[in-house]
């Protein structure tokens, strides 16, 4: 399986910037915007490489690392591993 | 451990309804999933368990796997059912063992005695949904490419284009589903509304045509609620460490005025924070529905911390996160209000774990499903409890006489765990010979205090929680901390 290149992240974004923060292709966001003790910023969980870290970090977001993109992907490898999943498996169409 | 394939879980809902059958049938939904080639179309099934039948049990809804990418909750569901099942059949308690977090600090573990699960098994009717969207949970299976996807796998919604398959069941639901209809063109703009027009979305509520309630897997849970007289139900997701309840639309208030169902305020929800608009959550006694709910809330949340140590966060959905629409939580609380003479209805969402477990926590970790699963067992538990028509309070003796912190902690769901902990503590000093006198000697004073007692504990709500928290609880919790120095 190849090495995913996504961290996971948490972002604490601007409310103001949260559509641009969603535009971000490099950015996965995976939860709701959850509220915060400061009603001017939301906070998100996703994945981003290190291109979507910057480019949330040029937004004015707040990116923390909580699991580097090594940690995750071999996460991932051992939750498909007991599936019998194999490096050639290609992903359906549609 | 490894997460079971889709098309298992209906295996292994066939062997526990076989192995138990008085105990657990396992129904077919009368919707098939009708997903885009390659997939399906998927007859999938629900199980009831309950020793007995009757229209006036308590009949509870539990769900998990709605949203395709969430693995750890089936897994765990279904587990869950099995023990229950298990346990029941043995006459034993059922205990979530403890875990050991990565610092080293022990939590749990957390048990309920044989007696509460009998209680549990023949009081109530439960109904288990482990995996609400199987076609999705076996597409995301496929590869790890798909390992993001969390819609079901419906056809595209446009016919030449790929990426518009599937649509999210959790937003597919009857309650303010058009939601540029119920908010303001701005927050719908924003971005902080989770719901989404666009098929290409992960939060695609489902084409205009199809209207809500659209989906074969919604159209099932709904079925359900249509034809069990449920009231009470739970969803279980991943992940943001949350133990939620209605309203999601909007935050909740206190005007009855201010409802989902009047046009009137079409356009005015903007999902802030203190502004003129809430949604109306009754919490008029007798049955104190919000209240309610902030304590079984609670209550998820303490046996969260006591099993694993993790701090949840608690909290009305709109409140605790940005609205959404359509889910399921919202539109079986909202049915009370729609459906005339229906009773108060009990709703609950989870979000089980934080952003490094994310959807598919480690196999083998003990600090990913592992973990998990104690968490989703401890939630189970608390929500069975909850359930659970309140034991006669009586003020009167007979046989061994009344015990004050039986008579304390009646309506706590705690509370049978601290007298376990009590009761073995108690046998323990009876069966030492050092300190067996003294134990008689304090059974005798406490026999007759609880006798002078009941009457008042009886009447007044007050008194059984100075006695709860101010005695039985903290006993408990020095008792179990000497245990557990005790072992180590």
């Amino acid at each position: 399986m190849p090495t995913l290149d996504q961290a996971v992240v948490d972002i604490v974004c601007p409310i103001d910037q949260v559509a641009a923060l969603q535009a971000i292709p490099t950015v996965t966001i995976q939860t709701r915007p959850r509220r915060t003790d400061d009603a001017a910023r939301v906070l998100f969980s996703g994945l981003a490489n290190s291109a979507g870290q910057d480019a949330a970090r040029a937004l004015g977001c707040i990116v923390t690392v909580v699991k580097s993109a090594e940690e995750y992907s071999a996460q991932i490898e051992h939750v498909y591993r007991g599936l019998g999943d194999s490096p050639e498996t290609e992903e359906p169409t549609g | 451990m490894a997460y079971l394939p889709a098309a298992d879980f209906e295996t292994r809902m066939s062997q526990l309804a076989a192995n138990a059958p008085t105990l657990c049938t396992k129904a077919a939904f009368p919707n098939a999933t009708v997903s885009e080639p390659g997939i399906g179309p998927t007859t999938y099934s629900f199980l009831k368990i309950a020793n007995g039948a009757g229209a006036a049990r308590p009949t509870l809804l539990i769900v998990a796997g709605m949203h395709a990418r969430e693995w750890a909750q089936p897994d765990a569901t279904l587990v869950f059912a099995e023990k229950l099942i298990s346990v029941y059949q043995a006459g034993s308690d059922f205990t979530v063992p403890s875990y050991t977090d990565a610092a080293g600090n022990t939590h749990g573990p957390l048990t309920v005695p044989a007696a509460t699960i009998k209680r549990i098994v023949d009081t109530l009717t439960m109904i288990f949904v482990p995996l609400g969207n199987p076609d999705g949970r076996a597409f995301s299976q496929a590869a790890p490419a798909n390992k993001d996807w969390r819609k079901n796998r419906a056809p595209r919604a446009v016919a030449a284009d790929p990426s518009t398959v599937g649509v999210d069941i959790n937003r597919n639901f009857d309650i303010a589903w058009d939601f540029d209809v119920y908010y303001s063109a701005a927050f719908v703009a924003s971005g902080l509304l989770s719901a989404s027009k666009n098929p290409t979305r992960d939060n695609f509520i489902g084409t205009a045509a199809g209207g809500p309630a659209s989906q074969p897997e919604v159209k099932n849970l709904v079925w359900l609620l249509d034809n069990n007289p449920i009231t009470y139900c739970i969803d279980l997701h991943a992940y943001s460490e949350l133990v939620m309840y209605p309203w999601g639309i909007e935050e909740n208030g206190s005007d009855p005025a201010q409802t989902f169902r009047d046009p009137a305020f079409n356009g005015t929800r903007d999902g802030h924070l203190s502004n003129a608009y809430s949604e109306y959550f009754p919490d008029v006694a007798p049955a104190r529905l919000l209240r309610t709910h902030e304590t079984i809330a609670q209550s998820m949340r303490d046996a969260i911390r006591t099993v694993t140590g993790r701090r949840y966060t608690v909290g009305p959905i709109a409140t605790t996160v940005y609205p959404a629409t359509g889910s399921l939580s919202d539109y079986a609380f909202s049915r009370q209000f729609t459906i005339a003479g229906s009773p108060p209805f009990h709703s609950f969402a989870l979000e089980f774990g934080d952003s490094t477990d994310n959807f598919q926590p480690d196999p083998i970790s003990p600090h990913g499903y592992a973990r998990i699963e104690r968490e989703v067992h401890a939630v189970l538990l608390r929500f069975l409890q909850a359930a659970l028509p309140p034991v006669a309070v009586a003020a009167g003796g007979g046989g061994s006489g009344p015990c004050a912190f039986t008579l304390a902690v009646i309506d706590i769901l705690a509370g049978s765990e601290w007298l376990s902990t009590l009761r073995l503590a108690r046998a323990a000093m009876l069966a030492r010979v050092s300190t067996r006198g003294f134990a008689v000697t304090i059974d005798r004073a406490y026999r007759a205090a609880s006798r002078a007692l009941a009457p008042t504990l009886a009447r007044r709500r007050w008194a059984r929680l100075a006695i709860a928290y101010g005695i039985v609880a903290p006993a408990a919790t020095l008792l179990g901390a000497a245990k557990k120095a005790r072992r180590s």
